[in-house]
């Protein structure tokens, strides 16, 4: 790894309690002490089935969520555990995309307003709306559709936006959970191209969630395998996927479908009886 | 008395959910859909062109009559409907019932209207914070109102009116202290809702505070359940306006009110009663007008 | 199981320390000092106290409070400023005759509100949706104190075919003729809404796709109509505890017009002679009431719904 750690977590525990509704508990741990680093630029890919607890994992990593235990540093800074306007400011430093394409905009605002919302300039004036554009180009949007709403835009298209409204805050991190899953496969490869080049040009220090574990190599130098809530392998990317040390990962590597061997093995059983329409 | 409609309070079905598929439909088509939406049907604008005559014979009731709404000549006094100059007979006080009806619209109309006002105005501030700060101080806040919901409309209204007495003022004060929590759980259960959604999430990520996330991002999701179910209480409050003005704890005489009117002529159902059940004609038809515009109105909002 | 209804009877607690808290402010938000408003302007000094002892009117407001809780827990609920006689005995009288004429009226509601809506649903869309549709709204729309005139107009006056006003005998025949108009009158929302719910619950499960299996399958028209029923049911139940529970207060009007001696009747007294302590104690009787059928409604709807069921039973 090259250069200080801009986003270190360390020790992160993290157990949901419910109550059913007779009132009995019940406890799942959904982390169970994670710790992971991401030099400034660096790029993480986190790895592991639903269930395996990355999505808390990202929603504590961006302060959504506070851990039971551990800690989350942001240039080295325990960000969580500030308040107020301190807190506000440290927190547009990290920023996330969201999974849902369909929850994560607001259906009432325009593109225009949900950027200008988080360029947090309201007021009508060149700033804002020269941010606006900047973004649009960046996510290569065309900027009529500032003027849209999240309903007539397709789900590649609301993820363009949901990039930008995590851009124009100047972040430096961001955090993106599962953020093509939503999609089809033709567009997921345009968002994870489209994320490949703003790591590039915009020096971006990139968390990438997800459980595919295919499209790791194409967005992130590193990787880090979550099971149950602990971390059982972590490395380069292109090493750990190649050559996989942990017997979690290397079955999480077999089953998953590629191009080669797809999904569903289609094999001819009887022929069909002529004269009977299949 | 409908006040069991207070029991239709929307739950979580009746909430803004989100788009469906992806928006793929071409613009033309969404715009073809828009113009369909605004096309309210038949009954709706007829109940609407109605409550639009009542409002207006409100308004210029002393341009549209010649007798006085509050004295009347009792050698004139239970005239049948259609007697020469009463086209809808008189009361047991000689007055005329069709100028005492257009001048009872005002306060019944303000009946149906107010309360709900001001109640959505309490439920929208109690809801919002209840709704996006699940602790301690929205607990108690729900479940204060909880209490409420504990007696039955009318009851309720009767009990505390009775308590602060007679008087326009505190029946209104009694309706509103009757649909605050209903609207209130409304407004929770939609604050909830929304404040689940990732783009609140994302406007939290954003630095923003509190309120302006609630303001901007919150509110303009919340306000149609809110103010479509509020549409639907304005029929229940202009009948539970009438029913405390009819036992007697609404207006005073002799101001006219369609309830009180109703209550005052009750023993004439013996003697006069076509004249005695006319007040009633009038707090029906509005109500049904009130009903069915809020019902299209819902419709509209969920075409949309 | 037991542990459920247990957790819910504790969680009743606080709801009906709330019913008693609102049941004994109405005291004190009354204008000015409720004695002078109560009381005989003449009455002496001794008077005066002994009725406000009487009231729970003396000491700190939450020390009242708790005085006239631990009355009430002991059943004293005070005394009639006009009759004269302990309040909960006329209380509850009047409860039982309010609770015949909402039951009656619930039940009848949900009878006829069962059927309309379950016609409507199978022919949804067509003229007699439509028309059972415009009747709901109807039932909805009309002041049940205003179809009570009309009905004694009708029945009383006109053809004289019903008695119109008080319960009669109060057993019997006599009884049972005396409730028919009241139960009409009492009964009109109740029909529009439970229209509006069951061809709601139905149209929702005809169109579902177990009930497409069953159609598939062949399955009569009959026999699919009663698998249906059979799946609207918790929630049919349900509409009849909400209203029974409203119908407490909806009756109040139409008791009055008919002379009926339930609840609103006494309540209608109780107010044009400001006789707070009956209010008081009929506000309270009625809000327990309501809490107590609104909880009953929830566990048996838990209980009758298999899915809802699963969750508090199974470990």
């Amino acid at each position: 790894m090259t250069g200080p750690p801009i986003l270190r977590a360390q020790g992160v525990h993290k157990t949901f309690r419910s109550r059913d509704r007779s009132g009995r508990r019940h406890e799942t741990a959904a982390l169970r002490g994670v710790d992971l680093e991401v030099p400034l630029g660096g790029s993480l890919a986190v790895v592991g089935e639903s269930g395996s607890g990355k999505s808390t994992l990202a929603r504590i990593l961006v302060g959504l969520d506070a851990p039971d235990s551990g800690t989350v540093h942001l240039d080295g800074v325990d960000f969580p555990a500030s308040t107020g306007a301190t807190r506000r400011a440290l927190q547009r430093q990290i920023q996330m995309i969201f999974q849902d394409p369909y929850r994560s905009l607001n259906p009432r605002m325009s593109v225009r307003s949900a950027l200008r919302f988080a360029h947090h300039a309201e007021q009508p004036g060149a700033d804002a709306d020269e941010a606006c554009r900047t973004m649009m180009q960046l996510v290569r949007l065309p900027e009529s559709y500032l003027d849209r709403r999240p309903h007539s835009l397709s789900g590649g298209e609301r993820q363009r936006v949901n990039i930008a409204r995590a851009l124009i805050a100047r972040p430096n991190v961001v955090v993106a959970d599962e953020a093509v899953s939503a999609l089809d496969r033709s567009v997921q490869a345009d968002i994870l191209n489209l994320l490949a080049d703003l790591r590039r040009e915009l020096r971006l220090t990139l968390v990438y969630i997800t459980h595919d574990v295919h499209t790791v190599s194409a967005v992130c130098e590193d990787v880090l395998v979550l099971h149950q809530g602990l971390v059982v392998e972590r490395g380069r990317a292109a090493t750990v996927m190649a050559d996989p040390t942990a017997d979690y990962t290397r079955a999480l590597v077999a089953a998953a479908p590629t191009v080669d061997r797809p999904l569903v093995t289609v094999r001819p059983t009887s022929p069909p009886v002529a004269g009977v329409p299949s | 008395m409908s006040t069991s409609a207070l029991a239709e309070a929307p739950g979580s079905e009746a909430l803004p959910t989100p788009p469906g598929p992806p928006g793929l439909v071409p613009r033309v088509l969404a715009r073809a859909r828009s113009r369909r939406r605004s096309r309210v049907d038949l009954p709706t604008r007829l109940a609407f062109g109605f409550l639009v005559l009542v409002l207006l014979s409100a308004v210029f009731a002393p341009l549209l009559t010649p007798y006085d709404p509050l004295v009347g000549d009792i050698s004139q006094r239970l005239l049948s409907p259609g007697s020469p100059g009463h086209l809808l007979g008189t009361d047991e006080q000689g007055r005329d019932i069709a100028t005492r009806l257009m001048f009872g619209a005002r306060l019944s109309l303000l009946a149906a209207v107010l309360p709900v006002a001001v109640a959505s105005v309490l439920a929208l501030a109690c809801g919002l914070i209840a709704g996006s700060r699940p602790g301690l101080l929205g607990t108690v806040l729900m479940r204060v109102l909880d209490v409420f919901f504990a007696f039955p409309a009318i009851m309720l209204a009767i009990g505390v009116a009775a308590a602060l007495g007679p008087g326009l003022h505190n029946a209104f004060g009694a309706l509103v202290l009757v649909f605050t929590p209903p609207l209130a759980r409304v407004v929770e259960a939609a604050t909830r809702h929304v404040a689940g959604m990732e783009y609140v999430q994302a406007a939290q990520l954003t630095g923003a505070t509190r309120a302006r996330i609630l303001v901007r991002q919150v509110l303009p999701n919340v306000l149609p359940p809110v103010l479509t179910y509020a549409a639907s209480l304005m029929g229940v409050s202009l009948l539970l306006m009438a029913g405390l003005s009819f036992v007697g704890l609404g207006v005073r005489p002799p101001t006219p009110e369609w309830g009180f009117m109703l209550g005052s002529m009750r023993d004439m159902i013996y003697t006069s009663p076509v004249n005695a059940i006319l007040p009633g004609i009038a707090i029906f038809l509005t109500a049904v007008a009130l009903n069915v515009v809020s019902d299209g109105l819902r419709d509209a909002a969920d075409r949309s | 199981m037991t542990r459920y209804v247990g957790s819910r009877l504790l969680a009743l607690l606080p709801i009906l320390l709330g019913v008693a808290a609102v049941s004994f402010s109405l005291v004190h938000i009354m204008p000015g000092d409720p004695l002078d408003s109560l009381m005989d302007p003449q009455s002496t000094q001794a008077e005066r106290d002994a009725f406000a002892a009487a009231l729970g009117l003396t000491g700190s407001l939450p020390e009242q409070f708790f005085t006239w809780l631990g009355r009430v827990a002991g059943g004293d609920l005070g005394r009639s400023i006009a009759f004269r006689q302990p309040v909960l005995s006329m209380v509850v009288g009047a409860l039982q005759n309010t609770l015949l004429l909402a039951g009656a009226a619930a039940v009848f509601g949900l009878l006829v509100g069962s059927v309309l809506g379950t016609l409507a649903a199978v022919h949804r869309g067509r003229a007699l949706d439509r028309g059972v549709t415009g009747l709901s709204l109807i039932g909805l729309s009309i002041p049940s104190f205003w179809l009570g005139m009309i009905l004694v107009a009708l029945f009383g006056v006109t053809w004289q075919l019903l008695p119109v006003s008080g319960i009669g005998s109060g057993s019997g025949t006599d009884l049972l003729s005396h409730l028919v108009l009241p139960t009409l009158a009492v009964s009109a929302p109740v029909i529009g809404l439970t229209t509006r719910m069951v061809r709601t619950h139905v149209a929702e499960i005809l169109e579902g796709q177990h009930v497409e299996f069953l159609r598939a399958n062949g399955m009569g028209r009959a026999r699919l109509l009663l698998q249906v029923w059979r799946n609207a049911l918790p929630n049919v139940l349900t509409i009849f505890g909400l209203e029974l529970g409203n119908l407490l207060g909806g009756s109040a009007l139409v008791e009055i017009v008919f002379s009926w001696p339930g609840v609103g009747q006494l309540v209608y007294q109780a107010v044009t002679q400001r006789d707070i302590p009956v209010i008081q104690a009929s506000l309270l009787l009625v809000g327990l009431l309501y809490v107590v059928i609104n909880l009953a409604v929830d566990v048996g709807q838990t209980l009758l719904d298999p899915r809802r069921r699963s969750q508090v039973v199974s470990t």
